[in-house]
């Protein structure tokens, strides 16, 4: 017969699944500012580009066009090589994200299977048969015993309820 | 100071016989210079009240185009042809400057002023304007008495192209609008909107779905089945909705509906079905609290050890 707290086993994975669904951008966030350790170059390279650009207001360009040229020809390149930074941040930051998101998903669906094999032929709880008419074998399914609750309907039930109890917090 | 008037007289009369052939010369150059301008007003008129027709008649949507053939189906040749001389005698009525012949044989234009329409004389000066607008009008002409000859077999293979072009030209501005749509929507979701707003009857509906579980669990459910209460509690709410504000629902225009567009099905029948599909979706949560809270509250019973059956 049924375990006393496999329902709520069964809720309590739904619930940390959708939970750490909700905490993926910060976690991927996180795991891309652990492994791209040059952002401090990125940093230096903006206060440069601002240093560089403050001294050029303070040249003229009519008295000094040779230093003015060559400066601007600097703050070209210099913005150029952040541009280029930033672009392969930006890549490997959408890369770590999607391999966050593919490794939470093949997480879940292993979760989600697992139970479902242990309790295939076992309600998640028990109630009185006539409780459940006429749709008393849909919610046994697959089980097939009369008056349980079967893993696949909990599962949904459990899902569907916990949606829409993070969804103002989502 | 008369004396002064008379002896000014002569001395005016004099310069004044030289500046008045000037002054004529003059005259006659502004008058010319007003004609000229005139027919340049005229013929800028004509352009931007037939320019829109012209545009109809080069696609193939001219209104008198469709009345033509709507006639087509309808009216033997002769009649067609009558219709036809009626049709542009209209035209020429509700244009500008356009030659009008008068029973008594003399041409006179008709021209909009300030929005009034009146009939002015035919003078000589308007002739060139008022021909080559002519000549415009019987290039038109030509080609509308083509449009509109009556046979039947060549308008209806004419007609089925135009429609064809109408319904394409049609479907591209759905298919351009709801690709910006889309575009518009997805920055938005991007941003952070997305998801369903919980609106106060929605709420009102999960609480109090998950009271009745609870009612039911303690009191009922000896009784009935659990699923009867839950029907009654949906019929009620569909009685009660009517009384709770409705939120404005932004269509949401997804890939799905786009297609769904596109491919022909009306928007009316797509909106339906997204309500009917909301609707659904609605009670299908409905029962999911409403079970969820009776399994939660019959376990905590059971867990507490309340004799209740």
């Amino acid at each position: 017969m049924a375990e006393s707290y496999a329902w709520l086993l069964v809720l309590g994975s739904v619930l940390l699944c959708s939970l750490f669904k909700m905490l993926l951008p910060t976690l991927s966030s996180l795991m891309a500012k652990l492994l791209q350790k040059d952002g401090e170059t990125e940093l230096q390279m903006r206060i440069e580009i601002g240093n560089m650009k403050q001294e050029l207001t303070m040249i003229s360009m009519m008295d000094e066009f040779a230093r003015y040229a060559r400066l601007e020809r600097k703050i070209n390149k210099m913005t150029d090589k952040l541009k280029t930074h930033v672009k392969t941040r930006t890549a490997q930051l959408a890369k770590i994200k999607w391999v966050v998101n593919i490794a939470f998903y093949i997480v879940q669906a292993v979760l989600m299977i697992s139970l479902i094999l242990k309790y295939y032929s076992e309600p998640v709880a028990m109630l009185p048969r006539k409780w459940m008419a006429p749709l008393e074998r849909m919610v046994a399914f697959p089980t097939g015993i009369e008056g349980g609750v079967g893993i696949t309907c909990w599962l949904l039930v459990c899902n569907k309820v916990v949606a829409v109890a993070l969804q103002p917090f989502g | 100071h008369l004396l002064l008037a008379v002896r000014h007289r002569p001395s005016l009369s004099a310069g004044g016989m030289e500046s008045g052939g000037e002054n004529e010369q003059q005259h006659q150059q502004r008058k010319k210079m007003t004609s000229e301008r005139r027919k340049a007003e005229l013929r800028r008129r004509k352009l931007l009240l037939n320019s829109e027709e012209r545009l109809n008649r080069i696609m193939g949507f001219s209104k008198s185009g469709a009345e033509e053939e709507n006639l087509g189906d309808s009216l033997p040749p002769y009649e067609l042809e009558k219709t036809e001389t009626l049709q542009k005698s209209g035209l020429s009525k509700r244009t500008p400057g356009i030659p009008n012949d008068t029973a008594d044989g003399s041409v006179t234009s008709i021209h909009y002023n300030n929005g009034t329409e009146f009939q002015g004389p035919y003078s000589a000066d308007r002739r060139d304007s008022l021909n080559k607008m002519n000549e415009a009008d019987n290039d038109l002409g030509q080609g509308s008495r083509h449009l509109g000859k009556p046979d039947l077999p060549v308008e209806q293979a004419q007609r089925a192209p135009r429609r064809g072009i109408e319904q394409y030209i049609s479907r591209f501005d759905e298919a351009m609008k709801l690709r910006n749509q889309l575009m518009s929507e997805k920055s938005g979701h991007e941003n952070g909107g997305g998801g369903e707003e919980f609106g106060t009857f929605r709420v009102f509906r999960l609480v109090g779905s998950a009271l009745l579980a609870l009612l039911v669990r303690v009191f009922v459910c000896k009784y009935l089945a659990i699923f009867a209460p839950f029907l009654t509690l949906q019929l009620a709410y569909m009685g009660l909705s009517k009384y709770f504000p409705k939120s404005e629902k932004k269509a949401r225009t997804t890939v799905l509906t786009a297609a769904l567009l596109l491919s022909g099905i009306p928007a009316e029948v797509i909106n339906h079905s997204m309500d009917t599909y909301g609707k659904m979706g609605d009670v299908f949560a409905d029962l999911c609290v409403y079970f969820f809270s009776f399994i939660f509250s019959h376990e905590v019973i059971v867990f507490i050890g309340v004799d209740l059956p």
